[in-house]
């Protein structure tokens, strides 16, 4: 054994202090790029879920007042019913025997031609059977606001159905992953069957 | 210590696997969010190409007289009118969209058009409804809209005559012998004739035979010319072996034009109209003077609506001074009176319940298009028109076909966007 070196009780105590040190540093650092990971992730998955929930009532909204037996500009029934802040309810005659028919059974791939989201607790749900809505489908959860502002061809607010012609739809979408985080969107839809 | 065998390589290996996995999972999923993102633009992108499609296929539907010159190739599937066409002026990378244009032959496409019965042959439309599918594409995205384009029938294609009356009575009344009524084609600016427009009767008459009149209204018109004014109604030959295509040969009854479809021409043209205009009884009616509706690139759809009055004496409308216009003139229940120097360009529509048109001389007076006068009412002793100074009537297809009308007259209905596999 001979030659050969050692280590004193004061070196490893001093390497042991040292590699601590580092280690914590970098586990620090490592919390902390995860907590950024997370709270990214939940801002994308807000987000995402903003733009879903948006884009499903735009499309529908879009073409909503398909009404092939009507006279422009007098049409069957309107577009939207009872215009209200936090629930939309659209018509549609898709069949073309020019009345809004109630559906049948709860088909979430028939056409519907009834049809309306409204928020319940925090979920956003699209109905196929309002005001009943027995046939109910959860769009989007974490919403934490739902608003609906109906304006006529003048761009005027209004709260008559028959002279609603865009509608201004705005979300807010609330993530609790990695800290409540909220993204809110909105989109105008002028309403394409509507003169 | 000499055979010691360390354990650096695995542990090392070990770790740089463990951190190389978690980084892939991590970046993995950083790269997903983008992809979503990519979709949802991609979409919303194909969805603006789509109706880039609807309106530029429209564009083409409402400046073409006849849609069966564009069905012409059309099989059931349609014809295709645009494929893999930039949106404007952007490249094919900002989409792309394909327009089919489909006449409605099938049994489910009153649901699409509203219009029934539907049409026999998918290149001949004969209801004024065509099927426009637009299908935008945008990096992997696909959107498919579908509308329906609607158009009041062409008076180009029913017109009989250059002075039309279709309805009940034609009770007529020609005065001195400077009238004209003309259904060679003219061209609007009344410089010619005009090649590629054939020629029409002078006069038409319903087919309809009222009771106990032997001859119909054809009769009671061919009776109220005299003989020197005969030759001032010209046009089409209603016996083409017979050399005259002036007088009792070229006044002819016809079912093509019926009360009907100037009724329901009438209903659509007024919900496209420029100028509407209410006349009432209680303050004798409306009066122009030196009026100007619509120019030859912007002609206007001017609709009258007057009051049933049952004497016939209510004038919905009286025009004088120095007036013109370009497009289409409704007047509906009163009569329409034209005195001073007046031209108008396109059709003049006189409808409804004792109701009359009435050249009443004082100027020069010309119409380049033509003239319905279609009463719905039964009403012996009151003249449906009259015709005195020298006012002149051509039949013109320019002026019936002018391009604004064309468009003011066709739409867009029933807009929807299809799911996948619709």
């Amino acid at each position: 054994m001979k030659g050969q070196g050692g280590f004193t009780l004061v070196e490893l105590l001093v390497g042991l202090a040292v590699a601590g040190l580092v280690l914590a540093a970098a586990g620090l650092m490592l919390q902390l790029g995860l907590a950024t990971v997370q709270a990214g992730t939940g801002q994308a998955d807000a987000q995402q879920n903003a733009r879903w929930a948006l884009e499903r009532m735009v499309r529908e909204i879009r073409g909503a007042g398909y009404d092939p037996t009507a006279k422009p500009p007098a049409y069957n029934f309107d577009a939207v019913v009872s215009p209200a802040p936090t629930s939309l309810t659209l018509q549609s005659d898709f069949d073309g025997n020019g009345v809004v028919d109630a559906q049948g059974a709860c088909d979430p791939s028939a056409p519907a031609e009834r049809v309306a989201y409204r928020l319940v607790g925090t979920q956003l749900r699209r109905s196929t059977d309002p005001p009943a809505n027995t046939c109910e489908d959860v769009v989007v959860g974490g919403v934490s606001g739902l608003s609906f502002t109906y304006l006529d061809a003048d761009g005027n607010p209004t709260a008559v159905g028959q002279a609603v012609r865009t509608v201004v739809v705005a979300v807010t979408v609330t993530s609790t992953v990695g800290g409540a985080r909220s993204v809110a969107m909105a989109d105008r839809v002028r309403l394409r069957n509507r003169l | 210590m000499r055979n010691e065998r360390g354990m650096i390589l695995p542990l090392t290996l070990i770790v740089m696997v463990v951190l190389s996995s978690l980084t892939l999972a991590l970046v993995s999923l950083a790269a997903f969010e983008p992809l979503i993102s990519r979709n949802l633009a991609d979409g919303t992108q194909a969805r603006f190409a789509a109706e880039a499609g609807i309106e530029a296929a429209f564009d083409v539907l409402a400046g073409t007289p006849s849609w069966n010159t564009l069905l012409a190739s059309a099989s059931g599937s349609g014809v295709t009118l645009f494929s893999g066409r930039p949106i404007g002026t952007l490249g094919a990378g900002r989409g792309v969209y394909t327009v089919v244009l489909r006449n409605d032959t099938l049994p489910g496409d009153p649901a699409i058009t509203g219009v029934t019965p539907v049409d026999a042959t998918p290149t001949a439309d004969a209801n004024g409804a065509v099927i426009l599918t637009a299908t935008g594409q945008a990096g992997g995205a696909t959107r498919t809209l579908r509308v329906a384009v609607k158009r009041v029938p062409s008076l180009l294609d029913v017109l009989p005559a250059a002075l039309a009356f279709p309805g009940n009575d034609a009770q007529t009344w020609f005065s001195g012998n400077a009238f004209t009524i003309d259904g060679k084609g003219w061209k609007m600016d009344g410089s010619g004739l005009d090649a590629g427009c054939a020629s029409v009767f002078g006069i038409s008459v319903s087919s309809v035979l009222p009771t106990g009149s032997p001859g119909g209204n054809e009769a009671v018109v061919e009776a109220s010319l005299s003989p020197q004014q005969r030759d001032n109604v010209t046009g089409k030959k209603q016996d083409p072996t017979l050399p005259q295509d002036y007088g009792s040969n070229t006044i002819a009854p016809n079912a093509v034009l019926t009360p009907e479809f100037v009724k329901n021409y009438i209903d659509a043209a007024k919900q496209a109209a420029d100028i509407t205009l209410e006349s009432f009884q209680a303050t004798n009616g409306l009066t122009f003077t030196n009026v100007r509706w619509g120019t030859p690139t912007a002609p206007q759809i001017v609709y009258v609506k007057g009051e049933a009055d049952p004497t016939s004496r209510f004038t919905a409308l009286q025009i004088s001074g120095n007036s013109e216009g370009y497009g289409i003139l409704i007047v509906e229940d009163g009569d329409l009176k034209i005195s001073g120097n007046f031209s108008w360009h396109g059709p003049i529509i006189v409808t409804g319940q004792w109701v009359g048109v009435g050249f009443m001389g004082g100027g020069n007076q010309a119409v380049y298009g033509a003239i319905i006068s279609n009463e719905t009412a039964t009403d012996p002793g009151f003249y449906e028109g009259v015709m005195t100074g020298n006012a002149t009537l051509r039949y013109s297809c320019e002026a019936l076909q002018q391009a604004g009308i064309l468009r003011k007259l066709t739409s867009v209905a029933n807009w929807k966007d299809l799911a996948p596999g619709e």
